[in-house]
């Protein structure tokens, strides 16, 4: 497809482009993977938004190991892993971590770059009573501390204006992720889960105004292409977890390599929330703490956070799929006692699932695939 | 057979006339046998200092909070319960509130009474692993042992859990799953942990602000449950119980200054963990830390140790463990001196800050910590206690499965080399599972850490 081309070669440049703008005096800001910073903020302040989502490498884990316990997730640990290894770009040319304190594990990630590396960390307060008024006010006001933060690092003020223009550039790009999405609704799916997911990741990386563009040609392309078979067998598979990391596609390949499709995914954190957008009228911070803190699906360190399994039960059922993978990373203590009772609900659903766990070591890979066409073979039985 | 572990663990005539029914109810609830009982008997007298009555008295009192525990349903009352990590006055107030209630922390009881005494917490914790805590996944056996309990039915189901999320969430996570499989209600107390690294000691308004607003929606909740309130004078009136039992029991804290130290941290965690939770019988602890106190005066007038005098002396990080306090009984035996543990000697400082909302009081107080706000203020909290106790190196007892007090101690014990040139050994372990960490499995690389210490004590001595 000529736009995931252009789009490709648009990647391929972008780290020499953000060292030009660099060089310009434009700010980098890294921002931590789960979601929950909302990134049109860095974009009116006229910085550029970094977001930390890379993991899946076993080296970025070890390179932790002298500053950090093994029992925090394997991405926490990567991120400051990346930062050591001074091989990953977007870890080393930044000039803020502004990092939303989710769970204890993202606490760590800022500690780690707070006290080991002589960067500004700015941390963002996420309260786990999302749903409370209370909740919401604390949020609300850390989104203020950090448009002061972005503002004296920037010298830039965020007017409305800005801020608006840049609520809407990013609306029309979960819109577009949204609808192509979608496109997986139909037998067989128009888009691979692996060339969705991908999709979601770039949008991290490259710039957004030529992302929107890249989606918007796709989306047309993608219309234009050719439906297949809609008897086709193929089994149809949700993929849901805490973390799918940017390189983390172990579980997707093998999946996908194993003649299923992945036609619906949804994590805590890796990829771009698209279900929802921005409020662009009112106050607009306001309007973001709404969809950051309290429209997205609660992750399961929320408290309750039965909202999220309600969702992930409600996909299921309107992709038709005929399976569920629960992808773990280690010791995310939270989605691991989740998915006790989440095995439960699949039970009574009489859906099929798979629960499979990573430290992101290269080790495992055998040992997921055999459980995974196992787990796709049984499927195809039963069907 | 009861009448003798009853008196062991400091029970008079009287008392053991009126709780023998009790006993023998709640004891066949926890399938705790003869047997058991006989093998208890034989590990309280291995493991604590049963020579001391403040010693035996503090069992009793242990043994009160079991059945008061087990026997809720029964006993017809309105069951709350409490989470740690969490201030323990904030529950007491609750507890205050009427007799007719039941407020207290089941897993804090099980481990200091089926752990500690009993020894019998496996079943309970392989219960929890079989119910969405299972093993390999890093999980606190103080929370296994929550979800273990109702899983076993050992202790009722709740008519409220009040789950402080305020410096952990696999507990608030705990009591959501308790809440999907047993319908347990919960009320969450949360929190951000976004405390900047150079705030402490100065705490952020916002926090505090919003920490002291979730107790209060805490209590509007309890009070709709329980149907009475905690009013600000039950507040007040808690903070003050809790005041009047840490001022004795500062006491004994003090007199561990000594050398040699009078008493084991095995035996002193039977106190430490009264400062954690809240209790029903205040008076019975207050008067058990005085009658503890007295009898170490005499110890210290004596010269009678527990170590060696001269004994290198280590802070205790973390905590000693709970269900196993053999661990602590083999730190010491290779020559260590144990003063002071870091949570529990941070816990039992008064308030500084009085506010006049004593919810407000509580939230503060919780701040105070180091520990509950930031890494930089627990390693202020560590190096000002490591040069007021003037210490010759840190005993580091890393709970593992906590991501709140386990996943720091690299970045410790930099600060501590950097700022105080002592060192710092970094031991993994389990404080509420005896299964997987033991004292044989720990022994050579203490002993290692004691020959050091020992040898830089005397090369310093020399100097």
């Amino acid at each position: 497809m000529e736009s995931i081309s252009r789009l490709s070669n648009h990647l391929e440049k972008r780290s020499i482009e953000l060292k030009k703008l660099k060089d310009k005096g434009i700010k980098l800001v890294g921002f931590s993977g789960l979601g929950y910073l909302p990134e049109e903020m860095i974009y009116a302040s006229g910085s550029v938004p970094l977001r930390f989502i890379r993991g899946g490498d076993p080296e970025a884990v070890a390179a932790s190991a002298a500053y950090i316990p093994r029992f925090v997730c394997p991405f926490a640990r990567s991120q400051f892993g990346y930062r050591v290894l001074e091989e990953e770009f977007c870890y080393q040319i930044i000039d803020l971590f502004a990092c939303a304190i989710t769970c204890q594990h993202m606490r760590r990630v800022a500690d780690l770059f707070d006290l080991y590396t002589d960067l500004d960390v700015f941390r963002l307060g996420v309260p786990h009573g999302y749903n409370t008024e209370q909740g919401l006010k604390y949020y609300l006001e850390g989104l203020h501390l950090l448009k002061d933060k972005l503002e004296r690092l920037t010298g830039n003020k965020i007017k409305n204006e800005k801020l608006k223009n840049a609520i809407n550039l990013y609306n029309k790009m979960r819109e577009l992720l949204k609808k192509i999405s979608l496109m997986r609704k139909v037998q067989p799916p128009l888009i691979s889960g692996r060339e969705f997911i991908n999709l979601n990741h770039a949008s991290f990386f490259a710039d957004p105004t030529f992302m929107v563009e890249v989606l918007e040609s796709l989306y047309e392309e993608l219309n234009k292409k050719e439906k297949g078979d809609s008897d086709s067998n193929a089994l149809r598979i949700l993929l849901t977890g805490p973390n799918l990391a940017m390189g983390d596609y172990k579980v997707v390949n093998l999946t996908e390599g194993a003649g299923a499709s992945i036609v619906i995914e949804e994590f805590c954190g890796g990829i771009r929330h698209y279900w929802d957008n921005v409020d662009d009228n009112g106050d607009l911070l306001e309007a973001l703490s709404h969809r950051y803190l309290r429209k997205r699906a609660p992750c399961a360190f929320m408290r309750p956070s039965k909202e999220r399994i309600d969702l992930v039960v409600k996909l299921a059922k309107e992709f038709e799929v005929d399976g569920v993978i629960w992808y773990q990373l280690t010791y995310c203590e939270t989605y691991d006692m989740e998915s006790y009772y989440f095995a439960e609900i699949m039970k009574k659903m009489d859906m099929p699932m798979l629960k499979l766990e990573s430290e992101y070591d290269t080790a495992e890979i055998e040992q997921l695939r055999t459980r995974i066409e196992t787990f796709i073979e049984a499927i195809k039985r039963r069907k | 057979m009861y009448t003798s572990f009853l008196e062991l663990c400091g029970f008079t005539p009287n008392e053991i006339r009126k709780e023998l029914p009790r006993v023998k109810k709640a004891f066949g609830i926890l399938k705790i046998e003869p047997e058991d009982v006989k093998l208890a008997e034989k590990r309280i007298q291995e493991i604590f200092d049963i020579k001391l009555e403040g010693i035996r008295k503090i069992l009793s009192i242990w043994i009160k909070e079991l059945l008061a525990l087990v026997l809720a349903k029964e006993e017809k009352k309105k069951i709350v319960y409490a989470i740690m990590p969490s201030p323990a006055e904030s529950y007491t107030a609750a507890m205050l509130a009427s007799e007719d209630l039941y407020v207290g922390y089941p897993d804090y009881v099980l481990q200091m009474t089926m752990g500690a005494l009993f020894n019998k917490l496996d079943p309970i914790l392989e219960a929890g692993e079989k119910m969405g805590m299972g093993p390999g996944g890093a999980h606190c056996g103080l929370n296994k042992t929550r979800l273990g309990a109702h899983a076993l039915g050992i202790i009722s189901r709740g008519d409220l859990s009040l789950a402080w999320g305020v410096a952990c969430d696999e507990g608030p996570k705990t009591d959501e799953l308790i809440h999907e499989i047993f319908g347990m209600p919960v009320q969450y107390i949360n929190r951000s942990q976004d405390s900047d690294l150079k705030e402490f000691p100065r705490i952020n308004p916002r926090a505090l602000e919003y920490l002291t607003g979730e107790i209060r929606r805490a209590y509007k909740r309890f009070g709709e449950v329980a149907g009475v309130k905690v009013t600000p004078d039950l507040v007040m009136k808690a903070i003050k119980l809790r005041t009047e039992f840490l001022e004795n029991y500062n006491l004994i804290s003090e007199i561990m200054r000594t050398d040699p130290i009078p008493l084991s941290q095995a035996d002193f965690l039977l106190f430490h963990m009264i400062t954690s939770v809240c209790i029903r019988d205040n008076q019975g602890a207050i008067d058990a830390a005085r009658i503890l106190y007295k009898e170490l005066k005499q110890r210290v007038e004596k010269g009678i140790g527990v170590v060696k005098k001269g004994a290198p002396r280590v802070l205790w990080g973390n905590h000693t463990p709970v269900a196993d306090p053999s661990i602590t009984k083999m730190v010491e035996n290779l020559g260590l001196a144990v003063p002071v543990s870091e949570i529990h000697y941070l816990i039992s400082r008064i308030p500084t800050k009085v506010f006049d909302d004593p919810i407000k009081t509580v939230a503060n107080r919780f701040f105070e910590m180091g520990i509950t706000t930031s890494v930089t203020g627990r390693i202020s909290d560590i190096i000002n206690i490591c040069k007021d106790w003037n210490l010759d190196g840190v005993f580091w007892f890393n709970h593992f499965p906590c991501r709140l007090i386990g996943t720091d101690a690299m970045m410790i014990k930099k600060a501590v080399k950097d700022q105080l040139g002592i060192p710092m050994l970094i031991l993994e372990g389990e404080m509420y599972d005896t299964r997987i960490y033991n004292a044989q499995q720990m022994r050579t690389r203490v002993e290692t850490f004691a020959q050091m210490l020992k040898m830089t004590k005397a090369t310093k001595g020399k100097e």
